[in-house]
This record gives C-alpha cells, structure tokens and sequence, in this order.
C-alpha cells in the first residue's frame, strides 16, 4: 500500500494502523530534525511526541496539495521553532541590527572539507546556538530571510547579518 | 569529503534514532485524547445542540 493510499484510509475511517505505519516511516527523520533545532534529548523526544499527535488530529484536514512529508516538516520546524521562542531564544539577536556595516551574503557557496562523520558535530559546534537554527531554517528547510525574519520576530537584516556571520564563522574556523 | 552547509546541518544526527519508549508515549497520549474529545462532544457539543433544537 502506497503512504497516500495510507492517508486516505485514517482520513475514511481513522484507521489507526495507517497512522502507525506512517509513524514508523518518519518518526526517525522528524526526531533528528527536532534534535538539531533543540539540541537536547528529552526537549527533542517531547517535541517529537507534541507533533506527531498534532499530525494525528490535523490529518484528517490534510489537503495533499503538497507532499506529506513536505508537510510533516513544516509542523515539525514550525513546533520547534515555537518552543525556542518560548524559551525567548531569539532574545540576544536584537542587539545584533546595532552594527549597521553593510548586509551582504558574503560567503554564498562555502563548502567545508570534512575528513570522516564524528567532524560533522564539531564543525556545528563553532556555532553559537541561535546562529546554527538560523542556518538551518535558510539552509536545510530552504526558507528565505524574510520568512526567517517573520517565524522568529527578527528583523531582516538582524537574520542576513546573523547568517552571514555564522557561515564566516564556519569558514574561518575550518578553512 | 566537502559538506556544503546544507548536507552539514542534514547529517548532524544521521544515525539518531528515535527512542522505543516514545512510540508508546505518542500512542498513549493520542488514545487519552481521543477520549477526551468524545467526552467534551458528549457532554458540551450535544447538549448545545439540543438546547438549540428546543430553542
């Protein structure tokens, strides 16, 4: 059985083994996405427990005009980056609109050689917390700085400057 | 091997999974949600809807 034929069947008659089975396929990816933004094991399990029941109640009214994972996604990143508002994570980026030197994407094509997994972790850790879930709502869920700018509350060029320092970061610390 | 940002952050946990006991936790809470919801139907949405008809 295909997943879209699963998401039909829960939305015909709440079959609760279609959901299981779409549980099992994307519980992995959705904890590890979890984990990257909240960086915590126990906030990441919560977060992960928080949005699959929310993807229970509200997939009865999914419209499959995107894809389902596309979809999953979103609720994922959009919970976690509600719960680090909550925590008032993007607090200490106002302050960073004070240095008005000229916004640009300097560094618009790093790539950082990595000789084996275990470096993965250490180069993310360069980072300052609220600098890498920046970098992963513009690179990894591909949203642009004015989305970026709305979901946290920042200003545009707060976000522009804040990602281009973290990819200077990044490439002055391994390059 | 060259990461570029995007494949960095995507390969951060790679071989993270998700632990066995949060299955059981998503099921359970749905379960008792459920049945939350059929009782606030039972006991709110119904009696407005009678209410309704009588009025």
């Amino acid at each position: 059985m295909t997943f879209v034929n699963m998401i039909i069947l829960f939305q015909t008659n709440q079959e609760k083994e279609s959901f299981e089975k779409l549980y099992d396929k994307y519980i992995d990816i959705v904890y590890r996405k979890c984990l990257s933004y909240l960086e915590n094991y126990e906030d990441a399990q919560d977060a992960a427990q928080e949005v699959w029941i929310k993807v229970y109640f509200a997939l009865s009214s999914f419209e499959r005009r995107s894809v389902f994972s596309t979809w999953l996604y979103r609720i994922t990143v959009n919970y976690c980056i509600t719960a680090l508002k909550k925590r008032k994570y993007f607090f200490s980026l106002n302050e960073l609109e004070e240095a008005g030197f000229e916004i640009e994407d300097l560094y618009p094509n790093i790539e950082i050689l990595i000789s084996n997994r275990e470096d993965v972790t250490k180069v993310l850790s360069v980072l300052s917390k609220d600098m890498k879930v920046l970098l992963l709502m513009k690179y990894a869920e591909g949203y642009t700085y004015d989305e970026i700018a709305q979901i946290t509350g920042l200003g545009v060029s707060a976000v522009k400057m804040r990602i281009a320092r973290a990819k200077k970061q990044l490439q002055n610390a391994f390059h | 091997m060259v990461y570029t940002i995007k494949n960095l952050l995507e390969n951060e946990h790679n071989n993270t999974k998700a632990p066995a006991n949060l299955k059981q936790n998503v099921f359970c809470s749905i379960e008792y949600l459920d049945v939350v919801k059929v009782l606030l139907e039972f006991f709110i949405i119904i009696p407005i809807i009678v209410i309704q008809d009588i009025a």
